[in-house]
């Protein structure tokens, strides 16, 4: 009944937005190209397509986990920002989320191989974008909730307890831009709200602080920038940007539900093109960390900073050859606020203080061999957070017709463990059961850790029709991973009170055995207006039994002049099982059944309409978009202690003035 | 959950604003309505409440002789049937719909309807304390109506109509249905 219900509900939606879609609009819209909505907050769809492992526990703070196969408690990506990485993460959180940046209006997110720069498959690369000759004011807001609420309920059926349901509270931002040939600035302001916990962990969150319980995440951004073109071509270039984080979530690190605060900055000054592509760039990152007392919690507050010089130069050897060259140093600092050594009512999140030096030396060379075949070369040796690593990158591309073309990829990739996995701490205190004790559950970072290397081999076949009418590619790989930087688990238990899942858990090296997989993508125009998108993953992923065996995302797009665009996806992720999660049944003092960690299959299906209107008003552009997610109301979990994401309704207005 | 009313509220007046001035501007073809009916609490929710009368005023823009957007707001009141355990609430409604009329060469027309609506619960009296400041709580639901509409001395458009709605409530959702009367001027 409730399936038929669902159906019911989805078919109303479904007439509903075809039907505006019909009738709705104007006729002086632009073109548009197929494009893959990029509302990462929503996690509607990501930019970056199915390839991510995009790990989380709430609707928000997604743990972007791109190309590699790591665990969500360890996640390598790198975060390029403005072209420098962002080396800082707080609680093993590597979100875009927590990056103070504006990516509905300003930014683009990036990781397409065809623009490699200096990174590597673990980079996404996320820039600004031009400021536009002219005052420009752009503009976002958007508001939703995720269906769920128990209203009525609540009375009708006294134990129920649910309260909490996700929910969107206004949320926007809002910059002010200009610029001539000379000079130019970009100021951009915003608020991000959320009530992200979920209805599930009501009682878990209730238990460990009441007076955090149901007050809202929330999330404040600043940035400012401005350039100066100097007459000989050089171009200055400062930014100041602050991202903050308040709220409750199951960071990487302490795998369990936190209340904790984040601020984040960067201050970047740029110096382009000094002679011959040569630019010169310094940057200061830092991040407060605080986790908020709880019960069992003792608080804790801790900094991370980092001072770094960069140094990029672009060379034409000559008109078939290119070289890069980058160097890097980095001055890096992390430290306790709180002193658990005072009076015992705080922690140290860092088990050491200390500083690293850090130096890096990248070259490319990329080269035109023949009219068909190229090549590209890149090594990269690293003195990483005292680790001395190499790494290097070799492909060969040959254009078999002018549409289709084969490359073939190998590299070999060292990433250095972060502060947080060599030097992290955190502890909670709970009684497992009524009639025990409370005791004392711990996890750790590892200071003896090796440097993690993942060596991959990839054949790519592309074919790209000149009318954009058909892109296909067909990817299969090869990656085996050596000393991956991964939790384990101790002792895991459920506790009697609340059934939250408490680990004693030290970071450590594992090999992993070889995966092997294939990822296929084809976008084309089925008739008219219509394009099809699918993207399918195949694994055969060995003892990593935490990745999906298949993904697979299917988009239908109709893309109208008059009404805008309207889309419906399907994803599809096979079942996983993470081994870390699961409490034996003898643990298990909530009901003595144990948990087997698995993560059920996910099968979601979303509808998306957006409409455009160019001009409208005062408006240069105004978009209108509804996203309807999960609109069957499907099971969808990330990870197997995370909430479950139900049909939620969003709607978001952008605009430029 | 009252920010969500409000957006909600300006979100789709941006969308049938939009609309309107996206296109050449029929002034004509908005009609504004007044809401009467009566308000029927189905599953569970009935043993603890009864009905009610809803009211409320109606935004209508004629997209073709046919097809019709509409929105509105619409008020009422639920007692409960316990009152020192089960509140008394307030519901405020917001439906965005499309509508379908049939038989238009006839005097009496059959049309039906769809949509989305925004639910918001406000809860009040001694039980709602239990609440604290929870007392104000918002859901989505959708909806069809089915009825007839016809001219009636100078109003041009009555409507007798039953609609049923299901709000996505947990665990279980909740329906309601309505049974009443809409006059467009």
């Amino acid at each position: 009944m409730q399936l038929f219900k669902n159906q019911i509900a989805a078919k109303f939606i479904s007439i509903i937005v075809l039907s505006a879609n019909c009738l709705l609009g104007q006729s002086d819209n632009l073109p548009e190209n197929i494009e893959k909505e990029n509302i990462l907050r929503f996690g509607y769809s990501n930019s970056n397509g199915i390839m991510d492992q995009n790990y989380k526990t709430t609707r928000f703070l997604a743990i972007d986990n791109l190309y590699n196969l790591n665990k969500w408690t360890s996640s390598k990506t790198i975060y390029e920002l403005n072209h420098l990485p962002v080396n800082i993460t707080t609680l093993n959180f590597n979100s875009i989320d927590l990056l103070p940046i504006e990516y509905h209006n300003n930014y683009r997110v990036n990781n397409n191989e065809s623009d490699y720069r200096f990174g590597n498959d673990q980079t996404i690369f996320i820039d600004t974008k031009p400021i536009q000759e002219k005052f420009t004011i752009l503009f976002n807001g958007y508001l939703g909730s995720q269906t769920g609420d128990p209203l009525t309920n609540i009375f009708v059926d006294t134990t129920n307890t649910l309260q909490n349901i996700n929910k969107i509270p206004l949320s926007g931002t809002l910059s002010i831009s200009n610029r001539n040939e000379k000079i130019g600035y970009r100021v951009t302001g915003g608020y991000y709200g959320s009530f992200s916990t979920g209805g599930e962990n009501d009682i878990i969150i209730a238990s460990i602080n009441h007076y955090y319980f149901g007050k809202l995440n929330k999330q404040i951004l600043f940035s400012g920038e401005t350039f100066y073109n100097f007459d000989g071509g050089e171009v200055l270039d400062l930014r100041m940007q602050f991202m903050s984080y308040y709220g409750w979530d199951i960071s990487p690190f302490t795998t369990s539900f936190i209340h904790f605060e984040n601020l984040f900055h960067r201050v970047q000054l740029s110096l382009k093109n000094l002679f011959e592509n040569l630019s010169i760039s310094f940057k200061k990152d830092g991040a407060l960390g605080e986790i908020n007392e709880g019960e069992g919690i003792l608080p804790s507050q801790f900094e991370q900073s980092e001072y770094s010089l960069y140094g990029r130069w672009n060379s034409v050897v000559n008109s078939s050859s290119a070289l890069q060259i980058k160097g890097d140093i980095n001055y890096y600092k992390w430290n306790n606020i709180f002193n658990d050594d005072e009076d015992g009512t705080t922690q140290n999140y860092f088990l050491q203080e200390n500083e690293f030096l850090n130096y890096l030396l990248s070259g490319t060379y990329s080269s035109n061999i023949t009219n068909s075949v190229s090549g590209l070369l890149n090594i990269q040796f690293q003195v990483q957070n005292s680790y001395e690593m190499l790494s290097a990158r070799i492909e060969f591309k040959k254009l078999l017709r002018e549409d289709i073309s084969i490359k073939l990829a190998l590299s070999s990739h060292s990433n250095a463990p972060n502060v947080s996995e060599l030097y992290g701490s955190y502890k909670r205190s709970a009684s497992v059961s009524e009639s025990q004790d409370k005791r004392m559950f711990s996890i750790k970072g590892n200071s003896q850790l090796a440097y993690m290397r993942s060596n991959k081999i990839s054949i790519e076949l592309a074919h790209h029709s000149q009318n954009d009418q058909l892109q296909i590619t067909l990817q299969p790989f090869a990656e085996s991973i050596q000393n991956s930087v991964e939790q384990k688990t101790l002792n895991s238990v459920r506790l009697s009170s609340t059934g939250e899942i408490l680990r004693d858990a030290h970071y450590t090296n594992v090999d992993r055995d070889l995966i092997c997989g294939t990822y296929f993508f084809i976008n084309t125009r089925v008739t008219g207006q219509l394009y099809f998108t699918m993207e399918t993953q195949g694994l055969l992923k060995g003892d990593s039994e935490f990745l999906p065996t298949l993904k697979n995302n299917l988009q239908l797009n109709f893309q109208s002049l008059k009404t805008g665009t309207i889309s419906a996806s399907w994803y599809y992720r096979s079942k996983t099982h993470w081994e870390e999660y699961s409490v034996q049944s003898a643990n298990d003092y909530y009901n003595n059944s144990g948990f087997d960690g698995l993560l059920p299959e996910a099968s979601i299906v979303n509808l998306f309409y957006k409409l455009t209107l160019k001009p409208f008003y005062v408006f240069k552009s105004l978009q209108l978009k509804i996203v309807f997610e999960n609109i069957f109301n499907a099971t969808q979990k990330y990870i197997p202690i995370g909430n479950s994401i139900n049909r939620a309704f969003i709607f978001e207005v952008v605009g430029e003035i | 959950m009252k920010n969500c009313t409000l957006f909600v509220t300006l979100f789709l007046s941006v969308v049938i604003t939009t609309n309107l001035f996206s296109q050449e501007i029929e002034w004509r073809k908005l009609k504004f309505g007044l809401n009467i009916s009566y308000f029927l609490p189905e599953s569970e929710v009935k043993e603890f409440w009864g009905s009610t009368l809803e009211v409320g005023g109606e935004l209508q823009y004629g997209l073709s002789e046919q097809l019709f957007l509409g929105s509105g707001i619409h008020f009422s009141y639920f007692k409960s049937k316990k009152e020192e355990s089960i509140p008394n609430f307030y519901h405020i409604s917001i439906p965005l719909e499309i509508k379908a009329l049939f038989f238009i060469e006839s005097k009496i027309k059959l049309f039906t309807a769809g949509g989305i609506q925004n639910n918001t619960y406000i809860f009040v009296g001694d039980a709602a304390e239990r609440l604290d400041d929870n007392n104000i709580e918002s859901e989505f639901g959708v909806f069809i109506t089915v009825g007839v509409r016809f001219t009636l001395w100078d109003i041009e458009g009555v409507e007798i109509y039953t609609k049923y709605q299901t709000v996505f409530t947990s665990p279980n959702s909740t329906e309601f249905i309505n049974i009443g009367t809409r006059f467009f001027f």
